[in-house]
């Protein structure tokens, strides 16, 4: 590891550390039923969004770059190629990441999920053919994801702000510092650089970035046809999708207590919604 | 007075065995009704407009979904808004279930949410060669048995997501209804 990349780093690390102290508002998952409650109905109405003429202007670049670039690259790729072939492609990308995810498994304490990890790497690499067939699935071992936003989330920082990234789409302060360093956190990031191959830097995301956007053509389509404000609703999918995956898919739908409780809603003579929200 | 009598232990489980059988006999009712790709689109939007009315509490829903913006409202505001909403969830929901016969479902956890008389429902729901998608449901019993009043697939709320997005569209337009009913109209009109 060279000097600048030390630095680099370090400068990650600092952030990191100075986001994780903060750990602000955000930071107390709601739970249902308790006093916290009517704090946490406020957060739902809170947009977060201090940035939004700018990330409204980049979401707007996102979405042109996806109309002329990705998405026909990503129907082509879908028309051409197989489906084996594409679960193949898949799962190369996905064991090639295992250090990235492995490392956050650990950071996170996720001791069974670190071991999965490691045993479909193991697997798959050698069963599976340098990842080429995802084995490990059948026997057990099912494909998860991990990244340092998450990491960071876990140990109770909040979001910081939303944030879309160009290219990248949707993010968030804590996830667009996450996304620096998992890339940090991947050997083939050096590896790349040693031989200097940067071209690997480039292929392995965007390839990975096609055959993701392959499969979600028909799911955005929909998604699109009756929003009536796109950017927000993509802001919400992106937050609840974040904090679904940060609780690993663990009790949804508790993250809205008392969504519909006569308190906050059904109360339509009380004066409850507006202390709420003030 | 039979409902002082209530045993809360015993009659909790029959709730969640209750509220298991309804979304079971709905999502049955859907597949039969709504998946064959020989019915006419306009007909699969009539079917699934008929089991949206009778299943979910669309007003409770409306309610929610404009939140702050409910209340500052008046009657005939508010009703045209609620009309125009079950127009839009029609058009977005009824022509997905095309092709979907054979989808799984399996009814998982059920637990109360606080008071209020609402469950959530967990379920996993597989579509055929599609993965499997993981969906929360948000139900009310009351008088006439239970009424759906969200759904949150892979931990995305329907009703949260509609309302941030509402509630962007009415901040722009400095809280006016009347422009976010006419925005919605034309999508509608657009989906035809």
């Amino acid at each position: 590891m060279d000097i600048g990349l030390c630095r680099r780093f370090g400068a990650v690390l600092a952030v990191v550390l100075v986001l994780a102290a903060c750990a602000n508002r955000n930071a107390d998952a709601p739970v249902a039923g308790t006093p916290s409650a009517t704090a946490d109905i406020y957060e739902i109405d809170d947009d977060n969004d201090p940035l939004e003429i700018v990330n409204r202007f980049i979401f707007a670049f996102d979405m042109t770059l996806d109309v002329f670039i990705f998405k026909p690259a990503a129907a082509t790729y879908r028309f051409l190629l197989p489906v084996e072939v594409r679960d193949s492609v898949r799962n190369v990308i996905r064991n090639l990441r295992t250090p990235v995810v492995l490392a956050n498994d650990l950071f996170q304490g996720e001791m069974e999920r670190a071991e999965t990890t490691t045993m479909r790497f193991l697997i798959n690499t050698t069963v599976g053919v340098l990842g080429i067939f995802d084995v490990a699935d059948g026997w057990g071992y099912p494909h998860h994801d991990e990244d340092f936003g998450q990491t960071l989330a876990v140990h109770g920082a909040g979001e910081g702000f939303y944030l879309v990234l160009p290219i990248f789409g949707p993010s968030s302060l804590r996830d667009g510092f996450g996304l620096v360093v998992d890339i940090l956190l991947d050997p083939l990031t050096y590896v790349g650089q040693a031989y200097d191959v940067d071209d690997e830097l480039l292929a392995r995301p965007a390839v990975g970035g096609i055959d993701t956007r392959s499969r979600n053509i028909e799911t955005l389509e929909d998604l699109q046809k009756d929003s009536i404000d796109f950017y927000a609703r993509i802001r919400s999918l992106y937050r609840q999708s974040r904090a679904n995956d940060i609780r690993n898919g663990a009790g949804a739908g508790d993250q809205v207590p008392g969504l519909y409780s006569s308190e906050i809603d059904f109360g339509d003579d009380a004066d409850s919604t507006e202390k709420t929200t003030d | 007075m039979l409902a002082l009598a209530w045993l809360p232990a015993s009659g909790r489980a029959d709730q969640a065995d209750a509220a298991g059988a309804f979304l079971m006999s709905l999502t049955d009712r859907s597949m039969a009704e709504l998946t064959d790709e020989s019915i006419p689109a306009d007909q699969r939007k009539e079917r699934f407009r008929r089991l949206f009315k009778d299943n979910f509490d669309i007003p409770a829903i409306g309610r929610f979904v404009l939140g702050r913006y409910w209340r500052p409202a008046d009657e005939a505001e508010r009703g045209e808004f609620l009309a125009v909403f079950e127009d839009v969830m029609v058009d977005r929901f009824a022509p997905q279930f095309a092709g979907y016969a054979g989808t799984k479902f399996k009814i998982g956890a059920i637990r109360e949410v606080k008071e209020d008389n609402q469950l959530m429902v967990n379920s996993t729901v597989a579509p055929p060669n599609s993965e499997v998608v993981e969906v929360d449901w948000r139900l009310r019993s009351g008088d006439g048995g239970f009424k759906v009043l969200d759904v949150v697939a892979q931990g995305v709320s329907m009703a949260l997501t509609l309302r941030s997005e509402y509630a962007s569209v009415l901040k722009s337009s400095g809280g006016k209804i009347d422009a976010l009913i006419a925005m919605l109209r034309e999508r509608t009109a657009k989906a035809g």
